[in-house]
């Protein structure tokens, strides 16, 4: 838009506030600027408009446009007129621009900054000075909102369809993606993007974009949790390290050096380390609010199984559990690699390739790992024998709901009657339909299920229709993952032909029809094979 | 309010539960090569376990490519 100082600017910032502010100085530069090159240090007007767009962006930015310290008696009073200077700016300068090329709108951080100080500045959306020049900016001089639909409605509509941008169009999305109102974009957006930037290859990103598209995945991501984050970039941080990670509220902070890695096509490293300290700061909200819900839970089990001192996590700097960040950071990877296939970049094959070990292969024992077993026997197992567990269950509110004073898993029959109080009906019914647990327990559970005379509507339709998705579909699961962590200490034939003859004794009820016929049918193909 | 369209499914990407066999032989040569330099004494089981899955892949692998012809 405005020609841009490329070296370090010479203007200072109160030379800027002067002509922005003193009157006879901003009309001689509106006016008159040509006479006066001396005074203006040889530097054209162009490079002045840029660098007062700027200062009046980082004013804006600054959460404290008012600069006011203290707390003023009057805030209108005090705030009237205060911001004028850049309704005048705006109105001289700018709207020229505007008119001369809309895509104007898109170059400018003006906009955003107005958003960002109504939401984040300290005074701004009380007072009346601010809430004129804001209504007066997106919708009395032009309907922003309008405007910037029309510019971006093709070129966002092409790339969604997977098409090739022509260079303006891809600039126009670039523009969109720094300087939009939100500061962040949707995935829609952001997968496209990323596609092509896989796969486009005269369509080079900058920083900026890619600051914003990774900002935008992780706060998605987080959003689904409740909770929020700010992301920053620096120079130089050893992000790698993971006692560098930060305790400080929901801010993640990555290495420049990742981005401009991801830049130059190395796609992987920067949203991983992106998801890693995401997942971090999950975990850490989760155990904080400590809710009873069925994340809350899988975050626990997993913690516990990796065998994290709970009363040393997010509270000791240097606390730095060995199990638990090399399961975390392997997970993360996957986690990566599987959102980068969701927008067609299969990146698997590429990464088994590059790293598989000499060919000289021989046929080592079978060693099952913890990935392959479903992770609520697993958590079982070790919960079961866990030192605190009775304080855990204590402290958490997600395991009171499961377990009972001593540690004890309740049985399925007294979650199921428990769902007659709606308040923790969604997760107790999440957790029915999520977990895996041991084929023995699931033959009690159905015997004791089709048994029970349900007296309330709900628990009585409840118990009729999902039977079928607690356990006929995940009886192979369970069977299978249970034979896998117990395989050292089972014979497995033997085991079988128990699980037949308890499965032969539960009361024949259209209830257990299913179970019985899917259970008996895995059990002779596991027998088989 | 209006749901969000297109709202991204993260639910997919969990990889607390479940994992499909290419990715549990990646996760476990991600687990190697961090053990590798980390605790090289640890990786010795790793490498074990990684060789399992590299042996059972190849299989998987070979069969498919069979099965293609």
């Amino acid at each position: 838009m405005f020609k841009e100082i490329i070296s370090e600017t010479k203007i200072t910032p109160n030379f800027l506030n002067s002509i922005l502010t003193n009157r006879s100085l901003y009309d001689m530069f509106k006016d008159d600027f040509e006479n006066n090159t001396e005074y203006f240090q040889g530097i054209s007007k162009e490079e002045y408009l840029s660098e007062m767009l700027k200062f009046i962006e980082t004013l804006l930015f600054s959460s404290n446009i008012f600069h006011i310290y203290g707390e003023p008696e009057d805030i209108q009073e005090s705030t009237k007129g205060k911001l004028e200077y850049i309704k005048r700016f705006y109105d001289d300068f700018l709207l020229e621009a505007f008119k001369e090329d809309p895509e104007n709108i898109l170059k400018t951080k003006i906009f955003k900054g107005f958003e960002f100080a109504k939401r984040k500045d300290i005074y701004a959306s009380k007072t009346k000075e601010f809430e004129t020049i804001y209504d007066y900016i997106f919708n009395v001089s032009i309907d922003y909102f309008g405007i910037v639909e029309v510019l971006t409605k093709d070129p966002i509509a092409n790339i969604l369809k997977g098409e090739t941008l022509s260079i303006k169009e891809f600039d126009i999305i670039c523009n969109y993606v720094k300087n939009n109102v939100e500061g962040h974009i949707e995935m829609d957006l952001v997968t496209a993007m990323l596609h092509n930037h896989a796969y486009k290859s005269n369509h080079i990103f900058d920083r900026e974009v890619t600051e914003t598209l990774v900002f935008s995945t992780i706060q998605s991501y987080l959003e689904e949790f409740g909770l929020t984050v700010s992301l920053e970039f620096h120079n130089g941080l050893d992000s790698k390290k993971e006692s560098e990670h930060s305790f400080e509220p929901n801010i993640i902070r990555i290495d420049y050096a990742l981005l401009d890695g991801f830049i130059s096509l190395n796609y992987v490293e920067l949203f991983e380390q992106a998801f890693f300290e995401a997942e971090m700061i999950k975990i850490h909200g989760l155990l904080e609010r400590n809710e009873c819900d069925y994340n809350t839970l899988k975050v626990l089990m997993n913690l516990i199984i990796t065998k994290v001192d709970l009363n040393r996590l997010f509270v000791e700097e240097d606390y730095a559990p060995a199990e638990f960040l090399l399961d975390l950071r392997s997970s993360n990877f996957i986690k990566t690699l599987r959102f980068f296939s969701m927008f067609g970049v299969n990146l698997c094959d590429g990464y088994i390739n590059s790293k598989t070990p000499s060919t000289d292969l021989f046929e080592p024992e079978l060693v099952h790992s913890q990935k392959e077993i479903s992770i609520d026997q697993r958590f079982e197992q070790i919960f079961m024998r866990h030192p605190n567990k009775t304080e855990l269950v204590k402290k958490y509110s997600v395991l009171k709901l499961f377990f009972d004073q001593s540690g004890v898993r309740k049985q399925t029959l007294e979650l199921i009657k428990g769902l007659k109080n709606e308040e923790h009906r969604n997760v107790i019914i999440e957790y029915l339909h999520s977990r895996i647990i041991d084929p023995q327990t699931m033959i009690d559970d159905v015997a004791k299920i089709s048994n029970y005379r349900a007296k309330d509507e709900y628990i009585k339709v409840f118990i009729s229709q999902e039977i079928k998705y607690i356990y006929v579909d995940t009886f192979y699961y369970s069977l299978d993952s249970y034979i896998k962590l117990y395989k050292s200490r089972l014979d497995i034939d033997e085991f079988l032909d128990d699980l037949l003859l308890k499965i032969n004794c539960i009361k024949d009820t259209p209830l257990t029809h299913r179970f019985i016929d899917e259970a008996i049918f895995t059990i002779a193909d596991m027998k088989q094979n | 309010m209006e749901e969000k369209k297109n709202k991204f499914p993260w639910d997919t990407l969990e990889t607390v539960s479940l994992m499909l066999p290419v990715e549990l032989l990646i996760y476990h040569i991600y687990r190697y090569e961090l053990n590798k330099r980390a605790r090289p004494k640890l990786a010795e089981s790793d490498l074990q376990i990684l060789k399992t899955y590299l042996n059972q892949y190849e299989k998987e692998s070979s069969v498919r490519e069979c099965l293609k012809k």
